[in-house]
Formats: C-alpha cells, structure tokens, sequence
C-alpha cells in the first residue's frame, strides 16, 4: 500500500511547476499534505526561495495515507522526464519514504520510479517581513519589463509616489514605468519611499511563470526580499522570495 | 603533503559541496602552494608534459589559478590566496625527503618516456612537479592583475590561513590538507581548487571528486577530544615534521591512547620506543604557537584586464580565444558578486 497517490489532470502544467523549481534549485522538497500539495526549493546560494501550493480540489484523485515528504532531485527528475502532451494526466504515487513514482498517461502510460533525496526542510517565517511596498501588478507587465531589462547586473525597483513603479537598470541605461494609467499597475501602497535593487538573473527564471497568471502581487522594501504572489486558473498559488543585493 | 586524519573524521564532520553556489558569498583562505602544486600535478599533456609557453616555461600553475579562480568568484566565493613563508626548522627533513623522492622520480620519468611508458611518464611527471620562486613570484603577479588579494605568510600558509578564519577575516580555510585544522581553524574545505573528474592513479577508473567542507567543532565534540589532542593524534599518525609518526599506531589506536592517557606527553610514557626526528612537544607547540602575521589588508579590486593579457597572451602565449572569453566572465563574476552582492535569505529565512 502507498502512503499517497494523486492525479494532477494537467501533466504539462506539473511538469512546467517542476521545470521551474528546478531551474532555481537542483534539490527541492514536495511535501503532500491533507489539503494540499506544496513544492519547495531553495537555491543553493540561499538568495531565492520558491513555494508551489497546489490544493487538494485541483487534483482528481488525491489519497493521502499520512502527510509526506519527499526529496526531488530535481535536475536529474526534469531531465528524466518527457514533455508531456497537453491531454496527459500524471498520478504521483508515494511508494515508500524512499521511493516515489510519477505515472504519465494518455493512450500510452509511462512509468518513472524515483528515489528520494535528503534536503533540508526550509520554512519562511512570512511575519518577519514588514514589507513597506505593496502593488498589484498585470503579470504580463512585469514579465515584459524583467524580459526588457534581461542582461542587466540588477533590477533596482522604485516607488515613491501611489500612482507607479519604476523597474531601472542603470547598467543599460534603461526604465519601465508601470502606472495605473498605463493599466499595468492596478494598486499600489506605498508606505515608506522605497528602492532596492535584485538579481537580474534570477528574476529571469520566474518570469515564465508569470504567463500563467492574470496578476501578481509584488511587495518589497528597502534593503528587503522582494516577494512575488500569483495564482494560477486551477488556485495553484505561486509563492518567490528574492534577497536585495547589498 | 600534511597530515591524513580522513579515517578519524565523523561523516557528521563533513558537508558535501554539490554546487559551488553553496558557498556562495564565502570568503575563503586558500591555501595557495597546496593549489599551485595541484595545478602543476593535474594540468599535463598525456606524456606528463606540463603545459608550456613558446620559450619553454611552465604556465600549467597560470593556467589553473586563472580558470579556477574564475570558477570560484562566478560562484560568489572570495578567495584570498595564502602563500608558504619560510619553512621552520622542524620541516626540514621532511623537505629534503621530499627532494629525494622528487630527483628520484624525474630520473624515472625520464626513463619511462624513453622506453614508450606514457602512463608511467605522467605518474612520475606528476611525482616530480617542483614549484619554484619564479613560478610563486608568476602567480602573484597574476592575482595582482586579477585584483584578487593574497597574504604572505611568515611560514606556514595553513597557519596563517586559520589564523584568518579564526578572526574571521576568512569563513574558512581551503587546502588538501588537515593541517589547517591543526592549526585552529574551525572550518576547512578540501578539494576547492582540484573539484571535477580525477583518474585513479594505474587504473580507468575516474572518480568526481566534490568540495567539502570539514567542522573542526563537530570533528572534536564527536570525538570527545580536544584541538590538542587532535594535535596530540597527528603527531602519533605522522605530520609534516615528524612525516613516519609512531611505528605501528594507526588512527584508530592513536586515538584510543590519547583518550586513555590525555595527553601526548603522558602517551609518550607508554611508548618507550616511540622515535622522533625533532622533539614531539616542539611540534604540538608549533602547531599551538606558529609564526602569523597579524596585520594585514584584504581588498578586491577591479581586474586589469591588460596586465593579464600581456601576462597571459603576450608573456606566456595563453590563446587569445581562451583568454578573452574568460576575463569577460571574470569582469561579470567581479561586478555582480564583488562589487556589489546579494545577501541571501538567511536573514529572513529559518
């Protein structure tokens, strides 16, 4: 008997999740709980943390002996794995706290069996972050403007006034103003002047995601992580923390 | 060569590095001639030959310390190198033993190329890798252009290397060796500047060797002895200055008899015939007291690119292809993790 089985209808939507997590970190944690499934990572150089929380509603099978966690080595899972097609569904039976297997089916079933890794649990105490910038923001804005300033050693955000945000790139000589007038900012609560800058980089690998969604809510501060929420169409909420460069 | 404490060392004591990043934002007191003699030993043509310019130098010590040092500050790690000052008096027969071992295996290097043998020939290459004066004085010029800092030691580069960790000047030691723990540091990390795939010495087998890092606090509360009497084990085990130890202790008795006796001093009671080159107590000594230098400065500056590539390209026919490619990584690695870095999220996170 397994200590968990789930069905995600949406192979290629629970693969890109993993592609995502994996391209930020090579290990990642998948803990499956009564109500919901949640994929954890934290890159190797502690500056990005990443949190994928599927509830249970968006899965349709989903049997849960006891709650579990399982290692992903997640470089040698996504590679392991093929680009599912779009009618594929993937069951994700925990075998064992060893073992775990991800079944991939549409008219063929594909079968992967995977061990489970040791990684450190990591857990982000939200209430320690006083962030002092709120904004909601059109998610296809902000991906368009970290794409914008791709190549830049750091993305230094700017909010001074309630009406937009501005993302620089000094190094390039380049801004984009998100505004309630454009239509990209729909909200925006500035509690104290803020600027800090982040990791070009880093922000790259998450902007993909961000096509998933409709809208996100960004909140920072100076000297502060930036945070990035969104949620996707099936309630899958994205959770990404980025440390400021000094 | 240093001591070998690895059979004594917990697997609690030992953290794999899987990716360099986890590192990231360390600084780190290498444990430059360690390094350099890696280089020297590794990069080699399949004859044994190291790699040479046009006029016949050495530049595989060049070639390691550029490429490697660039590997480590893409990762955010900040290297300073450490170099040997003059050896104390108690190593010298362990120098001269080392010399004779290397005449020995130049004449047989020498011998294999004669006879066809290239596997002996890179073997004994390797054995007879001599780092001289020029090629430290090359390696310094170097890091200078590279705007890495580095420290000379008044002796030991270990002993100096754990002097800094211990101020905090460093994160941690970094060498093949143990000695630096010897010497106090709380943290060393082995196999930092030789990481990748190695071959087995006469054999096809090819092992991936992986950073680590090594707790000196977790070594000894595991163990349930003290900094000394680990100083006390490895002069029973055999170290630098007395390089045979104590004829027929292995770690696991040496370990049991200063646990049982406390001390090396009291230890030495039982083994009579226990025989010394110099006096034990000199060296536990030296490695309680080395010679350090306690003022110094550490900055890292903006690379000069042309200085390296008159080194590199000009002095040494470093290819140009190679070169440039690699200063525009080392510019990169310099701005985002130098210049100005990331914090990390271990202040928010737990």
């Amino acid at each position: 008997m397994s200590l968990c089985r789930v069905v995600h209808p949406n192979a290629k939507k629970f693969v890109a999740f993993l592609h995502v997590v994996g391209n930020i970190a090579d290990e990642g944690e998948l803990l499956i709980g009564n109500d919901k499934a949640v994929i954890k990572a934290l890159d190797p150089a502690r500056i990005s943390l990443i949190e994928v929380i599927i509830p249970s509603s968006t899965f349709i099978e989903y049997e849960v002996l006891r709650e579990v966690s399982i290692g992903l080595n997640l470089s040698s899972l996504v590679k392991s794995i093929p680009k599912p097609k779009k009618a594929d569904k993937v069951t994700l039976t925990v075998v064992s706290d060893e073992f775990y297997e991800l079944i991939l089916e549409d008219d063929v079933k594909r079968r992967y069996r995977f061990r489970s890794i040791e990684v450190s649990p990591t857990e982000v105490p939200e209430l320690d972050l006083d962030f002092k910038v709120r904004a909601t923001i059109l998610s296809s804005a902000l991906r368009d403007a970290i794409k914008d300033l791709e190549g830049s050693e750091g993305i230094e955000f700017v909010a001074e006034l309630t009406e937009f945000l501005l993302l620089k790139a000094p190094d390039l000589n380049a801004q984009i103003k998100l505004s309630k007038a454009s239509g990209s900012l729909i909200e925006l609560d500035v509690r104290e002047p803020s600027k800090s800058t982040y990791d070009a980089d880093y922000l790259t690998k998450v902007a993909d995601l961000l096509s998933a969604s409709d809208m996100l809510e960004l909140s920072y501060g100076s000297e502060l992580p930036l945070s990035i929420r969104f949620k996707l169409a099936d309630d899958t909420l994205v959770k990404y923390l980025l440390a400021p460069k000094a | 060569m240093g001591v070998d404490l690895r059979d004594l060392i917990p697997d609690k004591a030992i953290k794999i590095i899987n990716d360099l990043k986890e590192l990231y934002g360390r600084t780190v007191a290498i444990d430059t001639y360690n390094a350099l003699y890696q280089f020297l030993t590794a990069i080699r043509q399949t004859d044994g030959t190291p790699l040479m310019d046009s006029t016949g130098r050495v530049t595989s010590h060049l070639s390691g310390l550029f490429y490697r040092t660039i590997n480590l500050m893409e990762s955010c790690i900040k290297p300073i190198y450490v170099f040997d000052g003059k050896p104390p008096e108690l190593k010298s027969r362990e120098i001269a033993q080392r010399s004779l071992i290397k005449s020995d295996a130049l004449a047989k290097y020498k011998d294999a190329l004669e006879r066809g043998d290239l596997e002996a020939a890179y073997r004994y290459a390797q054995i007879s890798s001599k780092l001289t004066n020029e090629m430290v004085d090359e390696a310094k010029e170097l890091l200078d252009a590279m705007g890495v800092p580095w420290v000379q030691a008044p002796s030991e580069g270990e002993a100096q290397a754990a002097y800094m960790t211990l101020k905090n000047t460093a994160w941690s030691a970094a060498s093949q060796d143990y000695d630096s723990l010897l010497f106090g540091s709380p943290r060393l990390i082995r196999n930092l500047t030789i990481s990748g795939k190695r071959k087995l010495p006469k054999k096809e087998v090819y092992v991936e060797l992986k950073p680590e890092v090594v707790e000196l606090d977790i070594l000894l509360s595991d163990l349930a002895i003290t900094r000394e009497q680990l100083i006390d084990i490895a002069i029973l085990l055999g170290t630098d200055y007395n390089p045979d130890g104590v004829k027929g202790v292995g770690p696991k008795t040496a370990l049991k008899l200063v646990k049982t006796y406390q001390s090396l001093e009291k230890v030495l009671k039982v083994l009579p015939e226990a025989q010394f080159p110099v006096d034990p107590l000199k060296i536990k000594d030296f490695f309680l007291n080395p010679p350090v230098l306690t003022e110094y400065k550490i900055e890292w500056v903006e690379p000069n690119e042309k200085l390296i590539k008159e080194l590199l390209i000009t002095h040494h026919s470093f290819s140009e292809e190679r070169v440039l490619p690699a200063l525009e990584r080392l510019r990169k690695a310099f701005k985002s993790c130098i210049k100005s870095k990331v914090r990390g999220l271990d202040a928010w996170i737990r």
